[in-house]
């Protein structure tokens, strides 16, 4: 029996008599092939996003009042009067306009001092020891993305649960023991090329004792529909928001379409900063090389939230950044910074409490020159897998964290 | 591949030849004034028998038919029809190949594109009887193929303005005025040809300004011209993307002024001239000079004498590549060329800030650099205990010119023994083997290179990729030579020490200068023949045989190339100039 | 069915009688599907002669093996790994005995060698090229050349082992993995292992031995006590009763069948073959004759793995294709030859399919299959019907069900297929069609 499409979407709505469809095809399919379907019982959805090199947050979140700032800051310092204030003592670095905004609309949240204890200042351990959540571990192979998307079972496994987007190898973060973690370049890689787009069949109910049939039969109703939904999106890309000229703001486009299309994609994974060297790790000529980068994530970041408020969908979306450490308050002989430890984590979307989460590092009680981080960055982890998501943290990161307070 | 398929479309020309001449024969008219004013390009072929004559020059037809491709294409079903019919006509006219081909369209050509997919050629026949004759015999072909086909009714043919159009195939229509041949593809474009042909005062491209002043520039001296509308093309997507390298700092400094050059101007001329086995292209166009703040400032010579400094010549050189380019310049401007900050360049600046000690790249390194650079790349022969290499890579040199040698030299040597030491830390982390330094003397010239040791014995076939590098720093003079190998900064200490003795003048006016020698290139290629060909295998899924063709076709093409040479500038309407000599010596 | 007779020898007959479709099931199974002449010849030859000839190594083995060493050699510089991935799909579809590749491609999944970036290719490749010499071999000898690999403790980030600082990775992957499988081991067992392989190092590539890091104390490992060293461990291990039957239970998931858990008495006579003959090659000769092989249970049984679907396509087709650009896009389809995930290996069964990778094996069937583009034409549907003479739209149809779907044109297919104009000049292009379309039935997902 061939389920077309015009009984799929009855299906979808409500016909008792196609009901069994329900134990076939992923729910979220079924509700989002019924185009009435609210936003509200959407599932939510995380997206990552990297900044590689390790992020100078005393310049992303600058303690301007601060005098032990001022002075250490020779030609990187920014003041009161060039900063965007968020209060008497903090403000954002002037690049950050967007994301000023965000903030003040209560779209955006910054968790401060956020690191960890054992973190070596190494590029590509510290890298591993965010993407794998066990830091020190080198028996783990697995990321803390990658084991979510593992543990999500029934229906839900159908729709591929996380894809990582942009010119990256697979993130280490992304790395699932029995998962397959889509690689999306473009929208072409989720649409369905050859005769088997243009067929209007949905499906074919399998008439087989097969179970293994069966579950491509159920891979087959996830791709054509999900196809089908893409290129809905794609066609409505008018209504779509407005994107600066540059790759990431493109990869958050990709993402924002994604998401828009509903394929149940529920972990999105980024990056900023070119993955290897370079990028954040301004170890001199800092000024305009770091304002750059902040100017495209700030401007990026701010039009994907923009446009999920327009589509109604922000209270389902949050983005979170992260990078590899901090650096060091003193800036060294190139006008640039060394590799350091605390940065603050920003988080933007809907439903967050907003503003500013925790204390500001103490800058009088430094470790090798670097902030110390008060929040273990597993607690954000930990906040997001199950205040956001929905998911079992003690599952994915082996213990119970304490939660953060920051999901509305 | 080109050549592999240029004898099939010389075949196909005479079967695009048709109709009969019904109405009275206009005035005469240029080629172009049938093509529609808005075309994106024109190429003409007035002198279609020097173009003939050099196609049909015995050592190209010697190299193209000895080819295994083509000796394989021949086979083919409809490549042998073909074939038959030329063979045919020959007997009829009682002619060879490029003889019919010469009464064909022997009186020139113009082929014109766009806008949109419009396509348009018109030939023009030394033999309108022959024109006329060929055409009722393809016309009965025609007919006949659609009727075993099913579909009698494609081919057609109507009445517009006293002159009959016809159409063979859908997408295909054409008529025959005078000796002329009008093809398109679409009746539209017949009857609208028509239209320009029969009233002189409507638009046609052969009354633009712009195509009189590149036929001016051109048609007395090339075989063959190109006119193209940058005014028109410059707004199709394509062509702006092309345009636009910004993002990239190599692409921007290595391109931004020729491409300043193609967005600046209204239209481009260009003009193919043979001579020989010498072809000549070159590329006039309407842009000025522009303003010193332009983003292309960078390569614009201050004084008008000013420019690219010749080639440096060394032995086996592969290619050498002349710039004028400000450094300074160019870097000061970097927010407005690549406003982007790559992690690459990032990473970049890193590194000069260590190797050159915190000093400011763009005021305290770069201004030290004088505008005069160049790259020469060279084939290397390898030292006995160290074996042969796997790929073997050219040498590469890269040389400048010091404002204050005295001031700079020390900070230049600093800058370079720090880049070893840490690509020495580097190799140790990863286990690898490291260089070692050496301060040897060169024709008087005291320089530092380093070098790997060499492998163990039994460990040399074939050698480690490392050993195709033996960086040198020298500075003989103002100059820095920065090269990939010993054996090249040697030749370039004694190569620059007999520039200053001839006293070297730049080329006036030239930005870029580019040569190339096809021999040399050959000869590195046929170095690395078995990884291009298994490289072919797999990146291409041909079976051996298959690679070994076609990188032997690649072989036989760079080594044809006796010599290349492009120059680019912007001083006057001649804006690019290329010459390529060709060696078809077996 | 009781397991003695599971794994009797199946003579054709009534109930189960020999066709096209056991025949291609069978040359799937031990190898990638095969062309028409194989299968054509299958038919014809019966179970047991063809079983045989897939297990005799073919003459020109030496020589063909010899020629893509060199190839492999000649590609396997620095890290990268895409050079030798092209050239090992090269290999698989050009192979002359694809039982052993079949087979490489198990144990290297199996022992999931390579899976992080740093490793050379140098030594990826002699790595894959030992499993490759040892495929059907003894299983024991294979587990002790994978533990004297410098890429296994390259792969497990233990480069180092001291006697003070013993390495776990390696030990669990020692007993986890290779050996007895979890559940038959604990802590004890695993400090023991561990323990016992203190002292190897790898240095510059290549794996040492310092007696002076080596804890040679007495340890009890998996109940036997002594001073064990790395050998010793090593041996333990792989010749402990519950190896033979975690292996064994891998295999029978790799030849027989990825639905459900089998019941130990099913395998307990594979895995009794195992212990007593430590034979390989013989054990996946006994599987391959028997009744279960041959049986609906087995049938369809299995998800092919991104690996085999494509490398099967091209065998199907009797060409090559661009194997630089296939081993990246297989890679993003979950299966990055010598670069498998975690030392867990590849992922399997199901969870090769979900929507979006589906889409993406549909999308690379019908890229394979165009006229053009990435893959330049190479696989020619038009071109395979005019060598086997296929000569009518009907014939030519009927030839690319057989390779592709053992021989099941949908009706909706055959039907469409039938009204199509009879206008030769078309048929290439709609044959291209036709076999897109039949890459995606559901059934061409299954092995």
């Amino acid at each position: 029996m061939t389920i077309r499409r015009r009984d799929f979407l009855k299906a979808a709505v409500g016909t008792p008599a196609l009901l069994s469809f329900g134990s076939f095809v992923p729910p979220v399919l079924l509700r989002a092939a019924a185009s009435a379907a609210s936003h509200s019982d959407r599932p939510t959805a995380l997206v990552v996003l990297q900044l590689s090199g390790g992020n100078d947050g005393l310049n992303t979140v600058v303690p301007f009042s601060d005098d032990q700032y001022g002075r250490n800051r020779r030609t990187l310092r920014l003041t009161a009067s060039e900063v965007l204030k968020i209060d008497d003592h903090l403000g954002f670095h002037p690049a950050m306009e967007g994301m000023a905004r965000l903030l003040a609309e209560g779209r955006l949240s910054v968790i401060q001092g956020v690191g960890y204890e054992a973190n070596d200042r190494d590029h590509e351990v510290a890298m591993r020891d965010w993407h794998t959540a066990r830091p020190g571990d080198t028996g783990c192979e697995t990321g803390w993305l990658g084991r979510a998307i593992d543990s999500v079972e029934g229906p839900a496994r159908i729709g591929a649960p996380g894809v990582f987007v942009g010119p990256i190898p697979k993130p280490v973060g992304m790395t699932a023991q029995r998962s397959v973690v889509p690689h999306v370049r473009s929208l072409d890689d989720m649409t369905l090329a050859g005769p088997v787009a243009a067929g209007e069949a949905v499906g074919d109910l399998p008439a087989s004792d097969n179970p293994l049939l069966e579950h491509v039969c159920r891979g087959a109703v996830a791709a054509r529909l999900g196809s089908r939904q893409v290129q809905d999106v794609l066609q409505a890309s008018a209504t779509g928001g407005r994107y600066p000229d540059f790759p990431l703001a493109g990869q958050l486009k990709l993402i924002a379409e994604l998401i828009r299309a509903d394929l149940g994609i529920r972990i999105f994974f980024a990056e900023l900063g070119g993955g290897g060297i370079g990028g954040f790790d301004n170890h001199a000529n800092q000024r305009d090389n770091h304002a750059s980068l902040l100017a495209q994530l700030s401007a990026a970041v701010t039009a994907l939230i923009d446009d999920l408020v327009q589509a109604g969908l922000a209270d389902r979306v949050a983005l979170m950044t992260f990078s590899e450490f901090g650096r060091t308050l003193a800036e060294n002989g190139r006008r640039g910074t060394d590799h350091g430890a605390a940065a603050p984590v920003l988080l933007a979307g809907g439903r967050l409490r907003g503003g500013l989460i925790g204390k500001h590092p103490d800058l009088t009680d430094l470790d090798a020159d670097s902030p110390r981080p008060h929040t273990d960055f597993r607690r954000v982890y930990a906040t997001l897998l199950d205040q956001w998501l929905g998911f079992d943290s003690r599952k994915i990161l082996g213990r119970q964290f304490e939660p953060l307070n920051v999901v509305g | 591949m080109i050549c592999n398929r240029w004898p099939n479309r010389l075949l196909f020309l005479p079967l695009l030849i048709c109709s009969a001449v019904q109405a009275a024969e206009p005035a005469d008219w240029p080629r172009a004034a049938a093509v529609s004013p808005d075309a994106y390009a024109v190429l003409d072929v007035s002198n279609m028998r020097a173009v003939l004559d050099r196609l049909f020059d015995p050592r190209v037809v010697q190299a193209v038919t000895s080819h295994p491709e083509y000796q394989r294409r021949r086979g083919e079903q409809d490549v042998v029809q073909a074939m038959n019919l030329v063979k045919y006509f020959e007997q009829r006219f009682e002619t060879d190949f490029p003889g019919l081909l010469g009464k064909l369209a022997g009186g020139g050509l113009t082929l014109a594109v766009g806008p949109g997919e419009q396509a348009m050629l018109v030939v023009e026949a030394e033999d309108g009887g022959a024109l006329k004759e060929v055409h009722d015999f393809l016309l009965l072909i025609a007919r006949g193929e659609a009727t075993k086909q099913g579909q009698p009714d494609r081919v057609k043919s109507a009445d517009y303005r006293g002159i009959t159009g016809w159409s063979f195939a859908p997408q295909q229509a054409h008529a025959i005025i005078g000796k002329r041949l009008l093809l398109a593809n679409s009746p539209q474009a017949i009857t609208a040809a028509i239209d320009r042909i029969l009233e002189p005062g409507k638009p046609n491209a052969a009354a633009l300004p712009g195509y009189q002043q590149a036929m001016a520039a051109f048609s007395q001296s090339a075989a063959a011209t190109v006119f193209a509308r940058m005014d028109v093309l410059k707004t199709l997507p394509q062509v702006q993307a092309a345009l636009d390298q910004e993002g990239n700092p190599l692409l921007a400094l290595l391109l931004a002024p020729l491409m300043h050059t193609f967005r600046q101007s209204e239209w481009l001329a260009m003009g193919l001239g043979v001579d020989g086995t010498t072809f000549t292209l070159n590329v006039a166009g309407d842009s000025g000079s522009s303003d010193p703040a332009a983003s292309d400032a960078f390569a614009r010579p201050a004084q008008p004498d000013g420019g690219a400094l010749p080639n440096v010549n060394v032995p086996r050189q592969i290619a050498g590549v002349s710039l004028y380019r400000d450094l300074h310049k160019f870097y000061a401007a970097k927010d407005d060329l690549f406003p982007q900050r790559t992690s690459g360049l990032i990473f970049f600046e890193n590194m000069m800030g260590i190797f050159f000690t915190g000093r400011d790249l763009t005021e305290e390194v770069l201004a030290e650099l004088t505008p005069e650079v160049r790259l020469v790349l060279a084939g290397q022969e390898y030292a006995p205990e160290v074996g042969t290499p796997e790929p073997q890579l050219p040498g590469f040199a890269l040389v400048f010119r010091m404002r204050n040698p005295e001031k700079f030299s020390p900070i230049a040597e600093e800058a370079w023994q720090k880049a070893l030491g840490l690509i020495n830390f580097t190799r140790g982390q990863q286990a690898e083997p490291g260089l070692i330094l050496d301060r040897p003397t060169h024709a008087g010239v005291k320089y530092t290179m380093a070098y790997f040791s060499p492998p163990a014995e039994g460990d040399r076939t074939p050698a480690d990729m490392r050993f195709n590098f033996q960086p040198a720093l020298a500075m003989p003079g103002d100059y820095v030579i920065l090269s990939s190998t010993d054996a090249l900064a040697k030749d370039l200490i004694e190569a620059l020490q007999d520039e200053v003795k001839a006293g070297a003048a730049p080329v006036g006016g030239k930005h870029s200068i580019v040569e190339l020698s096809g021999k040399s290139l050959a000869a590195l290629l046929g170095a690395n023949r078995e990884s291009l060909i298994t490289n072919n295998m797999v990146e291409k899924g041909h079976g051996r045989l298959e690679a070994e063709g076609e990188i032997g076709m690649l072989l036989a093409i760079a080594d044809s190339i006796a010599h290349l040479k492009i120059a680019a500038g912007d001083d006057g309407p001649q804006k690019l100039s290329i010459e390529l000599k060709l060696d078809l010596a077996p | 069915m009781k397991p003695e007779q599971a794994w009797e020898p199946y003579e054709p007959g009534a109930r189960r009688p020999w066709d096209l479709r056991l025949a291609a099931h069978l040359l799937r199974r031990a190898g990638f599907g095969a062309d028409w002449p194989a299968i054509e010849q299958a038919v014809a030859d019966g179970p047991a002669k063809t079983v045989d000839r897939l297990l005799r190594p073919p003459e020109n083995l030496a020589e063909f093996n010899a020629t893509f060493d060199r190839y492999d050699a000649a590609g396997a510089t620095g890290a990268s790994t895409e050079s030798l991935r092209a050239w090992w799909l090269r290999r698989m579809m050009e192979t002359p005995y694809p039982l052993v590749e079949k087979m490489a491609l198990f144990w290297h999944g199996h022992f999931a060698l390579g899976n992080h970036g740093g490793i050379s290719a140098a030594l990826m490749a002699r790595s894959v090229q030992s499993l490759r010499q040892g495929a059907l071999g003894s299983y024991r000898a294979l587990v002790a050349g994978v533990m004297s690999d410098p890429a296994l403790y390259l792969s497990l980030r233990s480069e180092r082992s001291r006697r003070s600082q013993p390495a776990p990775n390696v030990a669990r992957q020692l007993l986890a993995v290779f050996g007895v499988g979890p559940g038959n081991f604990d802590e004890n067992d695993l400090s023991a292992a561990a323990r016992a392989l203190t002292g190897r190092s790898v240095l510059r590539n290549e794996l040492r031995f310092f007696d002076h890091d080596h804890d040679d104390g007495a340890k009890t490992l998996l109940g036997q006590r002594g001073n064990w060293n790395a050998d010793d461990a090593v041996r333990i291990v792989a010749e402990h009763p519950a190896t033979a039957e975690h292996v064994v239970r891998k295999l029978y998931g790799w030849f027989i069948s990825e639905c459900g858990e089998p019941e130990p008495e099913l395998l307990e006579p594979l895995a009794n073959h195992l212990r007593e003959h430590d034979d390989v090659g013989r054990l996946v000769e006994v599987m391959l004759r028997s009744n279960r092989f041959f049986s609906a249970a087995a049938y369809r049984r299995r998800i092919k793995g991104p690996v085999e679907l494509a490398v099967g396509l091209a065998r199907a087709m009797e060409q090559t294709v661009p194997t630089l650009r296939l081993g990246q896009q297989l890679a993003e389809l979950g299966q990055d030859l010598y670069r498998p995930p975690t030392s867990a290996g590849f992922p399997g069964g199901r969870d090769w399919i979900n929507g979006t990778t589906l889409t993406g094996r549909w999308n690379l069937a019908a890229e394979m299959l165009a006229a053009s583009g990435a893959y330049e034409g190479h696989l020619n549907p038009a071109a395979l019907a005019e060598k086997h003479g296929r000569s009518t739209p009907e014939e030519a149809a009927k030839l690319l069900a057989d390779v592709l779907l053992d021989g099941d044109l949908p009706p909706p297919i055959a039907q469409d297929w039938r009204q199509l104009s009879s206008l030769p000049a078309q048929w290439p292009a709609r044959l291209r069609e036709l076999a897109i379309t039949l890459t995606q039935e559901p059934e061409y997902q299954l092995a």
